[in-house]
């Protein structure tokens, strides 16, 4: 392939910031003659190229498809706003890395929706690439959109924009619905044709087969399929606990140029987490635990790390210590990574006599830190969100960190929780101290390096479907505000201050992603008029215009309150009930009334609370 | 033992920078299974250095690289086991071992390079209608006993001369390009495109868009009338 050429003449790839993220051309990208395929995917992250590289979703989808003769998949990702504008001034079609060519020449154009404020950048890709915004406006000359990733848990605030949701993992159905189009294909059935079929492949939703009623008080009143022949629920499609070591793994990933976020080798270790944290949605959309073995995920390391020349490989997983091959999985690492000269990182481990172990082996101590995520300032707290880390752990953690040279802390926290009191913000304030204190007891002068550095830091809680806080009350916008001053101010307090800083997350996206997460249909008009008015990467506080999406909301005569402050029925029916993600509702229930009764729920190890997931299978399910 | 690795950075690499290239550099040797040498400490990395610095937009058919290596095989062969794996646009042309020591390093000894400017189709056709001679302006412009340019950079604003930075400058055959021998490196540098916006200015052409293409040709070590090119400091293996 010589003399590649670039969608963009060089004046505008010249003039842009980062030219990198157009050209494609990575190492591992995949090159095929179009003439040669029978059907053209584009896979989207809907950011800036270096998030969306940075996602090992997508690669596992570039792989799972390219690894097929007649299916050539390519990638794009959001054009940052300085090539948006040109694109727009100079009408140039947004385009796909690989082969450069209009994205709109694409057979499927799947997105994945990892957050609620890349919306607008869904928009932003279809306009640009001259595909219209719905569904209900695309002809056959338009590919078939898709969408997938943890947002389609609640596809219904974008679900006009969609042809397609496919709820659940890739490696089940992809294929299948590739077939299917390519079936159609052959028989002459166009775009509604296809759909209809899709329809009744399993985790397939169309969100044009379905209607929503409502009541008087604007509540949802029924959603049904407008055929008979299609489900009325959707099943979330899985690969179970015994398949889950055999799902192919991107053997040869795409390794950028540019530095992306994840720059590395991504070793997903297993799916779905034990815990049942109550706000945490990750922790029920993919449950069940399913662990790949850790023989299989040493020879996936070491392929991964051959086929790219990485210098790094990360372990990915929600939460890696419950893995329970960790221990063998972390020492044929160091083994293998030791003697290639690689780097291990090991996030989202927890702080204990192992992990300090491992960490003082594969990193420099003094430029780490310790992170530990309480989620919430008092015991109490943390029983109402179920979170398990106490103060002891925490304590016992710390001081053993201490005492092998650590010195930096990070706390991370949320404010808003459902029952949360000011005695619960001021308990972070009072968390840390006690931490700084700690230090101070145990440490003395000539053993210490130098002053603790504590950097508790929060973000607002914000519910999210199928979770047991689904039912969970927001606050008014400047309440979020006055929590975080109110901490703040608690840590002006505290004799240790000068060892301690606290930040927090922007608030404005605290409601807007509130309104995203449990909306309905009817959310869609804002977010398409929001997008007009201009507003795009809403995930960027940079760009994130508050006000503008205010001005739409009232515009639209769409009230925000009734979806982030109103008070939720038990019984009420929520726009995202028609999706079966294996987890009951009644248990979501169950956990809501515990968790307003500060009762905690043990884990899946511990013992099976009867989530309803074990129909799909998984690790320690009975 | 140091090697020098000369290569190619053609096509759509010029948007690739310099510390982008680095790094691709670095895979790429781990890929290759070469015994090389990595710096000590928490994240060892492939020691490498490149030798002059290339811009975004700009192409090149000589540039240079030192890496440490514990051991490794001919030349010939390492040459064929690099470019086995090779994105489109960098080509390895040659392998060669250099002496040791800080001294010789590439980034170093660089003292001049070479560079050939294509004016862009609208340059052209505003030299022509201006009916102005490549050769003869180059030749007034080199004549001055001094070239002063208004140097903004983020720390001074003031007046350079760059006339002593430019070693040869003619036109090429085609009368579309200007080959330009510059100096280069740590003490001295001019940047190509200083000259040639200089070059316009002395024509009295406002440069537009992008109005020529940068490929730089070679990279020297040694005293302006004794340059040689880098890799000829070395022996093939
Ligand atoms: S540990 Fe808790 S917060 Fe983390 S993924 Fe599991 S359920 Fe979610
Ligand atoms: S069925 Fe039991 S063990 Fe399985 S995920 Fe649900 S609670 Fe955990």
């Amino acid at each position: 392939m010589a003399n590649r050429k670039t969608a963009l003449p060089e004046e505008v790839l010249l003039s842009v910031e980062k030219p990198a993220r157009y050209i494609g051309a990575e190492y591992n990208s995949v090159m095929k003659n179009a003439a040669e395929v029978k059907v053209r995917f584009v896979m989207c992250f809907p950011d800036v190229y270096e998030i969306g590289m940075s996602y090992l979703g997508i690669q596992i989808i570039y792989d799972m498809l390219n690894k097929r003769p007649d299916v050539w998949c390519e990638r794009v990702y959001s054009p940052w706003p300085d090539l948006d504008r040109v694109l727009r001034e100079k009408k140039l079609p947004l385009f796909s890395l690989e082969s450069q060519e209009p994205v709109k020449r694409a057979d499927i154009l799947g997105f994945t929706l990892q957050y609620e404020m890349c919306y607008t950048n869904v928009l932003q890709v279809l306009d640009l690439s001259g595909i219209p915004l719905r569904s209900n406006d695309r002809t056959e000359a338009d590919p078939i959109v898709i969408g997938g990733g943890p947002c389609t848990y609640n596809p219904e605030p974008v679900a006009p924009f969609f042809d397609l949701f496919y709820i659940g993992e890739a490696e089940t159905q992809m294929n299948s619905l590739v077939d299917l189009l390519e079936e159609c294909r052959a028989e002459g059935i166009g775009r509604t044709g296809f759909l209809r079929r899709a329809a009744r492949i399993p985790g397939m939703y169309v969100p044009a087969f379905y209607e929503p009623a409502y009541n008087a008080d604007g509540t949802l009143a029924a959603f049904s399929p407008v055929y008979d022949d299609i489900p009325g629920t959707i099943k979330r499609q899985v690969v179970s606990n015994d398949d889950i070591s055999d799902v192919p793994f991107p053997e040869r990933p795409v390794v950028p140029y540019i530095q992306v976020t994840q720059d590395r080798v991504v070793l997903e270790i297993m799916r779905g987490c034990i815990r049942g944290c109550r706000f945490c949605q990750a922790g029920m959309i993919y449950r069940p635990l399913r662990e790949k073995s850790f023989e299989v995920l040493l020879k996936n390391a070491e392929t991964m790390l051959k086929n790219t020349g990485y210098d790094e490989v990360s372990l990915s997983s929600l939460s890696s210590s419950d893995y329970s091959g960790i221990k063998p999985l972390i020492d044929g690492l160091i083994d293998f990574c030791g003697s290639h000269k690689v780097n291990i990182a090991l996030p989202s481990l927890r702080i204990d006599a192992f992990s300090l172990d491992v960490m003082k082996k594969i990193q420099d101590v003094k430029k780490s830190s310790l992170t530990f995520a309480p989620e919430g300032g008092t015991q109490r707290i943390r029983n109402v969100i179920n979170k398990g880390l106490t103060e002891e752990d925490i304590m016992g953690g710390a001081l053993q960190a201490f005492k092998g040279g650590w010195n930096r802390v990070k706390l991370y926290f949320m404010l808003g929780l459902p029952t949360e009191t000011e005695e619960d913000m001021r308990g972070i304030a009072e968390l840390s101290e006690r931490i700084a204190v700690l230090y101070y007891r145990n440490m003395p002068p000539d053993k210490r390096k130098g002053r603790i550095q504590i950097t508790a830091s929060a973000s607002f809680f914000v519910p999210k479907p199928f979770t047991p806080f689904q039912w969970a009350v927001m606050e008014e916008p400047d309440e979020y505000l006055r929590r975080a001053y109110y901490v703040k101010d608690a840590m002006r307090e505290q004799h240790n201050r000068k060892s301690m800083s606290f930040s927090y997350h922007d608030a404005d996206a605290t409601i807007l992603e509130g309104v995203m997460a449990r909306g309905d249909r009817r959310v869609a008009d804002v977010i398409e008029n929001a997008y007009r008015a201009g507003s795009i990467f809403d995930a960027w506080s940079d760009y994130l215009d508050y006000g503008r999406w205010m001005k739409v909301f009232e515009d639209a005569g769409v009230d925000v309150g009734f979806y982030t402050t109103r008070q939720r029925g038990l019984d009420e029916l929520f726009p995202w009930d028609f999706i079966d993600i294996g987890v009951s509702k009644s248990f979501l229930r169950r956990e809501w009334a515990r968790a307003l009764a500060g009762e905690v729920t043990p884990n899946c190890r511990e013992g099976c609370s009867g989530c309803g997931a074990a129909v799909l299978g998984g690790d320690c399910c009975p | 033992m140091k090697i020098r690795i000369k290569y190619t950075k053609t096509g759509v690499l010029k948007y690739i920078g310099h510390l982008d290239m680095m790094r691709y550099f670095q895979k790429l040797l781990r890929r290759s299974g070469m015994d090389i040498g990595f710096t000590q400490g928490y994240s060892p990395h492939p020691e490498i250095s490149i030798a002059l610095p290339l811009g975004i937009g700009v192409t090149s058919e000589a540039e240079y690289m030192d890496v440490t290596v514990n051991s490794c095989g001919h030349s010939a062969e390492m040459i064929e086991l690099l470019n086995k794996d090779q994105v489109e646009g960098v080509r390895v042309l040659s392998f060669r071992q250099v002496p040791d020591g800080r001294r010789s390093n590439c980034m170093a000894i660089v003292s001049a390079a070479r560079y050939q400017a294509t004016f862009s189709d609208s340059m052209k056709a505003e030299i022509s209608s201006r009916k102005l001679v490549i050769e003869e302006r180059l030749q007034d412009m080199l004549a001055q006993s001094s070239i002063i340019i208004r140097k903004k950079t983020k720390r001074s604003d003031g007046d350079a001369d760059i006339r002593p930075l430019v070693y040869e400058a003619q036109s090429v055959a085609s009368l579309s390009s200007i080959e330009l021998l510059l100096a280069a490196g740590s003490a001295n540098s001019l940047n190509p495109d200083t000259f040639m916006r200089a070059f316009a200015e002395h024509c009295g052409i406002e440069p537009q868009g992008i109005p020529w293409h940068i490929h730089r040709l070679e990279i020297y070590a040694g005293e302006k009338d004794a340059l040689v090119p880098l890799d000829s400091l070395g022996e093939d293996v």
